[in-house]
């Protein structure tokens, strides 16, 4: 809760080295919306053997992958190969 | 990883690692692209790979191609990657990636190009293999050979071995392989040199006389030569009393005898047999009573055979000259043949010597082969 009036709003991410500054006009007894477009970085991943890749739950093929779109940000990462098994990381 | 472009690399290996991009930046080696690869920092290891790539089909541009190929899958750029594994199946037809070393889906690319090149890298490599084999190059040539039946068996190929022309190509290269393979095993060991004597002095050369070329003798064989045949002929005079009587009766006692005698020796067959000799027939009056006499004939003139009119010399069937029957050597008045009346024309009793009557000769040199002579024709009454 803010109140009306004009606002400065700072959005920003040390990590990922975002940050956006926005002005607001708050209306009394209204939400004002705030649209940010996230920052997207392309991932490469590989494995040795290859193995299967899925990010946050979703499957994105398998290894080499050289051009795979994701939003900036920390993404859990999962291999899979029919004979070594499973093994899950954590991007940075 | 370059934070700035905000591109993030990951790579598993037996531990699961980060990208180490840029930490062998400028070591163009394959190595290092690989290790580039390996860290799934594609960009980097595909700019080094063309950096480093010569195509001269060496070992280390096979993998250069191979790693370029596989870069240009994982990046995405699917057109440059199959002109890539394209050219890694024309330097390495029997290269395959295998399934511990890549994901399905890269094996699915390699897969599509090499179902699509190996019918016509086959029939190239079968080729040569061939050519290889027409110079005698018999070691390249069963290499050559042996790898078209390897090809032909790439699962790859499928069912396009199975037909034409494939399938005639196994047919064959597994033949000149065989043949190759025998033609190029190295010869059995040479035995074990034996001391030899001392070669003896080899004898003076003399020179060999010069002989005069032997004349052809032509044959029956030769259809283009005509067998010779008598021209002319000037006959002996004919005696009054060609046989004695003492094989048979005498030509006084002939007319004694009993009618089926006297209507003996009626006939008389001069004709030719093979060779220079001729044949006489004399059929007597009595039962068995038939004799061959022959005997060489006496020098006449002959026309020589000839070949588009030349003159040549001819062995084997000659017609034989007529002779007087009385004059054959083998039959000589001595061995007492006979005849039971005297010689005359037919039906011309006061016919004597020297009017023997024979056929007319037929003109030409080209006498028949056989030439029958009714040279009398007497009954007597």
């Amino acid at each position: 809760m803010v109140s009306a009036g004009k606002h400065d709003v700072e959005i920003s991410s040390e990590p990922l080295g975002f940050r956006v500054i926005r002005n607001l006009q708050v209306v009394p007894g209204k939400v004002v919306p705030i649209k940010i477009d996230l920052p997207k970085q392309k991932i490469a991943i590989n494995a040795v053997p290859w193995a299967e890749v899925w990010i946050d739950g979703e499957r994105i093929g398998e290894t080499p992958i050289g051009d795979y779109t994701v939003l900036a940000g920390p993404h859990e990462l999962t291999f899979r190969h029919p004979e070594f098994g499973e093994q899950s990381m954590r991007s940075r | 990883m370059n934070a700035s472009s905000r591109y993030a690399s990951v790579a598993l290996a037996a531990v699961l690692t980060l990208g180490v991009a840029g930490a062998a930046a400028g070591d163009d080696s394959l190595n290092v692209a690989r290790e580039l690869y390996a860290s799934a920092n594609y960009e980097d290891a595909l700019a080094m790979l063309n950096r480093i790539r010569t195509p001269t089909g060496a070992a280390d541009d096979r993998a250069v191609e191979r790693y370029r190929a596989l870069c240009l899958l994982a990046l995405g750029r699917s057109i440059e990657a199959q002109k890539a594994i394209e050219i890694v199946v024309a330097l390495e037809p029997s290269y395959h990636p295998s399934d511990s070393e890549v994901s399905p889906r890269v094996r699915s690319a390699f897969s599509d190009v090499r179902r699509r090149m190996l019918p016509a890298i086959i029939q190239q490599r079968y080729a040569m293999a061939k050519a290889a084999f027409d110079r005698k190059d018999f070691v390249t040539a069963a290499d050559g050979f042996g790898q078209v039946s390897e090809m032909l068996s790439d699962p790859d190929v499928g069912a396009a071995a199975s037909v034409p022309p494939l399938s005639d190509l196994r047919t064959l290269a597994a033949g000149f392989r065989d043949l190759a393979v025998t033609a190029s095993a190295p010869p059995p060991p040479a035995p074990a040199p034996v001391a030899a004597p001392p070669a003896p002095e080899p004898p003076p050369v003399r020179a060999e006389p010069r002989l005069p070329p032997v004349p052809r003798i032509y044959g029956a064989e030769d259809g283009n030569v005509v067998p010779p045949g008598v021209l002319r002929q000037t006959l002996p005079p004919f005696p009054s009393r060609a046989f004695s009587a003492a094989q048979g009766p005498s030509p006084s006692s002939s007319t004694n005898a009993g009618p089926s005698n006297r209507r003996a020796c009626s006939r008389l067959w001069v004709s030719r047999t093979i060779g220079w000799s001729s044949m006489l027939r004399r059929r007597g009056s009595a039962a068995g009573d038939d004799r061959w006499c022959t005997g060489q004939v006496p020098q006449s003139e002959h026309d020589q055979p000839h070949a588009d009119t030349a003159a040549l010399n001819y062995r084997g069937c000659t017609p034989a000259p007529l002779a007087p029957w009385h004059c054959m050597p083998s039959a000589p008045s001595e061995h007492r043949q006979w005849v039971d009346r005297r010689a005359r024309a037919s039906r011309n009793a006061k016919r004597r010597n020297n009017q023997h009557e024979l056929p007319a000769i037929e003109p030409g040199g080209r006498l028949r082969q056989f030439v029958e002579v009714h040279a009398v024709e007497q009954v007597d009454p």
